[in-house]
């Protein structure tokens, strides 16, 4: 079983790394298609010809365009991924400043969605045909139906402007970033407040989270109750629930050993989606929010048409995303051994 | 000739029996009850609009921001115009939008998919490699940046929906088309001499309808959402447009004080996404054979 | 592990959890009743961040943190009668034929890390600058060489006459740097680094969201008096945020707020609201190029069917003038006595029917940026005004890259008008008149692809004179922008102001347009309580 398991993963790893090669090469050319002037965005907008030519020089835009390209992928993998033209830093390093922000609103969001969602599709499907059970499924096509910056937006009117007990926007509340700052360990405000034993600073930057999460909660949540819901009703039918059932053991049990355990599978399908939703629909959140994450500069990157930083948010973004996938994938293939043979 | 007339009263009944279902469910006769209104209201909305003009872009300056009131029941936005026009007039927006993206999805995928399927082989890896590298990629994130290619305006966004969202076809179609494959009427066509092609139009395509349908459906409404989230990044719809994404994005700042201008256009774009759902949630329901009762195969 | 025992443990972990989240908030809440340390500190909570802090290259809106933590050697004070002012140079003089400048510095000053300032240092910065050759780099083109005469005076000897000391006073590209930074310092700079003079130094930076100043103990105008000790600038995109900010005491500056969202604050008496002329406009460049805008009588008469004042009252409530040719209003140039369009419908259909257009009956593209709601504003009102002479407007909303590729191609296929702003690097007259109207080989900026060889030569003999015989320069300017008004090379739409709202217990603020948007902390304080 296990040299199955180890051949499956090889072959997914393969894939995806022409997989990600594909996306580079399509990235690269799109971005160099773009009707744009990388010198000029480099140099800015009011220098002279003999400064353009020169950055023209130093950006190595001369050059053939497949001389540029293997540059690049040459760049990719010894960590030069570029220097943006409006910054003149690093984009490998900006990335990397950026990421944690969006990766806390990303993580609390889908365990927000995992801790409704679950139990909601289940006891739906429990109860199937019932309130709760029309509860459910509304919760679900809710999730799925509503935009998420709209809500956003109404989550602020609600919390901030008519009840005043959570902050507009941002990471933290100006007293707070003044006087309490957060020192930067990893990133993650929550997680270095707490190292950092600054209480203040550890509520402040939970109260901050909680709007942005549970805005981008609701397309997961949606996924995962409707998910878990068709799974456990499906599994409920079951010859050997029934059979469980008629030998008399408690309905919790049928219900938390049995069935769940099938209905897992697809649901880390599931997850793997919305975790894939996340990450573009944290761009929507993170523009509302004023959250100062990968979606913000990404977003600019692509209006100011920096392409070393729209190319490298874009493959960080694929690589994440395919290390998700691959993950779920390999731990499906691991529980359930006849996925091996797609 | 008998058997299809067989067929056909059978065809006659099966959909009379959906329609049946449909109506026993109450959630599933609510959204297709708000779709009926939805396109109704798309269809005639220079003449449902109380103020037509302004609805299609004029400004009123002196009316900004009025709150809701018996003239004016949903606001008037930053160039005073009135909310309640602007967001029916847009309802035809978001009504051929859903239509476009998904029609475009489902005829560059479909097809796709069901050759991928049917042929197999080489044919079969290399497209699915294609679908590999799309579904890859974020899909907003995708779109984004073919718009930032082609230009922002809603066709271009129409046309980048379309492109992030055929894969999904392609891979339904194939998989309906791999089952398909195996089907003993299939071999017989084949023995008798029938072209490929024939066979994938007459069998293959009309019996992998059924998902095709159902996830078209919910996808109108992804559909919706995703050109509506477009609009409000400002890489879709413009100005003076009523999309209602652009409605929100552009109200966006004035949420505290000035409410319900960003407020009912999200308002319609949730209710119509919902409505969508709710048929495609249903009629899945229906349709999935493993939950059929009433039609015998 | 029987059910009930397990359950027993779940509902204990849950109490715990409980009665520590309580605790815990109910710390913060406490921390936060008893109110936080006192320190005089100030707070700008801005629209953008600093995408390049080098000072060398930053050309962004960097200047308004850089003109607190560097300094030029001149000080552009437009309220003075004569504007420009000793900063880090206490005087300077030209040579007669105005190709070698000599500045003298002032004494005692010390960079942040403890290096003394002088001829040396100055020598570094200006070299640094031109070598690195972004940003504002450009407007030291007509410099040939950089002197140290001795350790207090600086030569710059030029290439041709031009107005070195407003060069010297520029918000980009002119301030002094310590000679000790690190080669390929643009990457130190950006993580919070900064080797200047000024009165505040870099004290932590988290890109995107926040960045932090502190006083400089050894700053050579001293501390005495009142002065705050820390400066904070903060990211918050969102108008209605920053003015939020405010009003609550949060921040005590910010601008860049949307005219309908002021209205909110105007009886709030913890806040204060002031127009300041920035030396900003919006123009719609017209292409001469195109049919049928080729015509000149067809600009004039598109000219008299722009809603000057509709913008003016609706878009800006009164927080902006109509502009009176190129050169924005309050700034040394601006001549308020050119000919100025004014909404006349009849006059354009006059024109146009002596253009051959009696009807109308043609339709002009017109470009603006996305996101900008000011611009969309503009082009909807006057979509709306072209209407009524049966001229179409089709309005293309597109990103700033994308709007000027546009431009930048072949005028017979590009927009026949585009809004943009324009603001100038140094205060000149010619920034304006150089950049938007000079014939260009290659298109920058000229979007009206303008090529007059008369205005030219005006322009250009004038900035050569405008160091050395200002007044008759700026006589050539005047003439020169007549010339480009009668042509209507261009619309000349609103003078913007910069609207500053602060709370209202600062003090001693005063804005110098000269460097937009930028607050120098060292001459403000606050009233107590």
């Amino acid at each position: 079983m296990q040299s199955g398991l180890a051949k499956y993963a090889a072959r997914r790893l393969v894939l995806a790394l022409f997989v990600l090669l594909a996306v580079v090469t399509f990235t690269f050319i799109v971005a160099r298609v773009v009707p744009s002037d990388p010198a000029e965005l480099y140099v800015g907008p009011k220098a002279t010809a003999a400064q353009r030519e020169r950055a023209q020089l130093e950006l190595g835009l001369n050059r053939p365009l497949y001389v540029q390209y293997f540059d690049y992928l040459r760049g990719l993998l010894t960590g030069n991924w570029g220097i943006s033209l409006k910054g003149h830093t690093s984009v490998l390093r900006d990335i990397l400043t950026y990421l944690p922000a969006t990766l806390e609103i990303i993580i609390l969001a889908n365990v927000i969605a995992v801790l409704v969602g679950i139990p909601l599709g289940v006891y739906s499907a429990v109860k199937k045909g019932s309130l709760l059970d029309q509860g459910g499924r509304l919760t679900a096509i809710a999730g799925v139906s509503i935009p998420s910056f709209w809500f956003a937006l109404l989550l602020q009117l609600l919390f901030f402007g008519t009840l005043h007990i959570l902050p507009l926007e941002g990471r933290l509340s100006v007293i707070v970033a003044i006087y309490y700052p957060v020192k930067t360990i990893t990133g993650f405000y929550t997680l270095d407040s707490l190292l950092t034993l600054n209480f203040v600073g550890f509520v402040d930057s939970l109260r901050h989270l909680i709007l942005p999460a549970i805005a981008l909660a609701t397309y997961p949540i949606g996924l995962i109750t409707r998910m878990t819901r068709s799974m456990m009703i499906e599994v409920l039918r079951e010859n050997y629930i029934r059979f469980a059932r008629a030998n008399g053991i408690i309905e919790r049990v049928i219900i938390f050993k049995h069935a769940l355990k099938n209905a897992i599978v697809p649901t880390l399908t599931v997850l793997g989606l919305s975790f894939a939703y996340s990450i573009t629909g944290a761009v929507l959140i993170e523009i509302i929010f004023g959250w100062p994450g990968l979606g913000t500069y990404t977003l600019n990157a692509i209006i100011e048409a920096d392409y070393p930083a729209i190319l490298g948010v874009t493959i960080f973004g694929t690589i994440f995303y395919i290390v998700i996938n691959l993950t779920l994938d390999i731990a499906q293939s691991y529980i359930d051994p006849r996925v091996r043979l797609t | 000739m008998q058997l299809k007339a067989a067929q056909r009263i059978r065809r006659r009944s099966e959909v009379q029996l959906i329609g049946a279902s449909i109506r026993r469910d109450a959630l599933t006769m609510a959204g297709f009850a708000i779709i009926l209104l939805f396109v109704f209201v798309a269809i005639f909305a220079p003449f449902l609009a109380p103020y037509p003009n302004e609805g299609a872009g004029e400004p009123n300056p002196p009316n900004k921001f009025l709150p809701p009131s018996y003239a004016h029941p949903f606001g008037t936005d930053y160039l005073g115009r009135d909310v309640l026009s602007r967001v029916i007039l847009g309802s035809q927006v978001s009504l051929v939008v859903a239509v476009v993206v998904i029609a475009l999805a489902i005829l560059i995928g479909t097809p796709l998919g069901a050759v991928a399927g049917y042929f197999g082989g080489k044919v079969d890896e290399v497209i699915m490699r294609v679908t590999d590298v799309f579904l890859s990629f974020p899909s907003l994130l995708l779109a984004i940046i073919l718009l930032a290619t082609l230009g922002p305006g809603l066709t271009n966004a129409m046309i980048s929906l379309s492109l992030t969202w055929w894969p999904w076809y392609t891979r339904l179609m194939r998989a309906q088309a791999l089952s398909l494959r195996e089907r003993a009427y299939v071999d017989a066509a084949k023995v008798i001499g029938v072209s490929n092609l024939w066979i994938l139009l007459r069998h293959v395509l009309p019996n992998a309808i059924t998902p095709v349908l159902v996830q078209g459906t919910m996808d109108m409404s992804s559909a919706i959402l995703a050109e509506a989230g477009l609009s409000f990044i400002g890489l879709g719809a413009q100005a003076p447009s009523p999309e209602w994404g652009l409605m929100v994005s552009t109200g966006r700042i004035y949420i505290l004080n000035f409410w319900w201008f960003p407020t009912f256009p999200g308002l319609a774009i949730f209710a119509v996404a919902v409505a969508f759902n709710l048929l495609g949630d249903g009629l899945r329901e229906i349709l999935d054979p493993k939950t059929r009762r009433f039609v015998q195969q | 592990m029987s059910l009930k025992s397990s359950r027993t443990k779940l509902y204990a972990a849950v109490v715990i959890a409980i009665i520590a989240i309580a605790a815990i908030g109910g710390f913060y809440y406490y921390q936060l009743s008893q109110g936080p340390p006192v320190k005089p500190i100030a707070v700008y909570s801005y629209v953008s961040d600093f995408p390049d802090l080098d000072p060398s290259s930053a050309f962004e809106d960097e200047q308004i943190v850089l003109a607190n933590t560097y300094e030029d050697l001149v000080y552009f004070d437009p309220s003075k009668e004569q504007p420009l002012q000793p900063w880090l140079a206490t005087s300077w003089d030209v040579s007669t034929d105005g190709l070698t400048w000599t500045f003298h510095l002032r004494t005692g000053v010390t960079f942040h890390d403890g290096t003394p300032f002088n001829a040396q240092a100055v020598k570094f910065s200006l070299e640094r600058t031109m070598t690195l050759g972004l940003g504002g780099a450009y407007i030291w083109d007509p410099v040939k060489a950089v002197n140290a005469v001795n350790d207090n005076t600086v030569e710059l000897l030029l290439k041709y006459p031009a107005p070195v000391p407003q060069m010297a006073s520029s918000q980009y590209a002119a301030w002094m740097m310590s000679p000790t930074i690190p080669t390929n310092a643009t990457d130190w700079f950006n993580q919070g680094h900064d080797a200047g003079t000024g009165p505040y130094m870099m004290q932590s930076y988290q890109k995107g969201t926040q960045l932090t100043l502190e006083k400089y103990p050894n700053y050579w105008r001293g501390w005495s008096g009142s002065h705050f000790e820390n400066i904070v600038f903060r990211v918050d995109r969102d108008p209605s945020v920053r003015l939020q900010a405010v009003q609550s005491g949060d921040a005590d500056f910010t601008l860049d707020i949307p005219v309908d969202l002021l209205s909110t604050v105007q009886s709030n008496p913890n806040v204060k609201v002031v127009d300041s002329k920035a030396y900003r406009n919006l123009v719609g460049m017209i292409n001469t190029v195109r049919a049928p805008t080729n015509s000149v009588l067809v600009r004039q008469a598109i000219s008299y069917a722009f809603p000057y004042q509709d913008v003016i009252d609706s878009v800006w409530r009164g927080h902006a003038r109509q502009s009176t040719g190129p050169v924005p209003s309050g700034m040394l140039g601006h001549f308020d006595d050119l000919t100025q369009y004014n909404l006349n419908l009849d006059k354009a259909r006059q024109l146009l029917v002596q253009a051959g257009y009696p009807n109308g009956g043609f339709s002009l593209t017109l470009t603006y940026t996305s996101g900008d709601e000011v611009e969309k504003a503009v082009a909807e009102l006057y979509k709306a005004q072209l209407a009524k002479l049966n001229i179409q407007l089709d309005i293309q909303e597109m990103t700033t890259r994308a709007k000027y590729a546009l431009a930048r191609g072949d005028p017979s296929q590009a927009q026949h008008i585009i809004l943009f702003y324009w603001w100038p690097t140094y205060i000149t007259a010619y920034d304006f008149l150089f950049n938007l109207f000079h014939s260009e080989k290659k298109h920058i900026f000229n979007f009206a692809y303008y090529n007059n060889p008369q205005y030219d030569k005006l322009i250009d003999d004038a900035s050569q004179l405008e160091g050395t015989n200002t007044p008759q320069a700026l006589q050539m300017y005047k003439q020169a922008q007549q010339i480009v008004v009668d042509d209507a090379a261009s619309l000349f739409i609103f003078d913007q102001d910069t609207t500053i709202v602060y709370n209202a217990r600062i003090q001693n603020f005063v804005d110098n347009p000269a460097y937009i948007e930028t607050i120098f902390f060292y001459n403000i304080w606050e009233t107590k309580g």
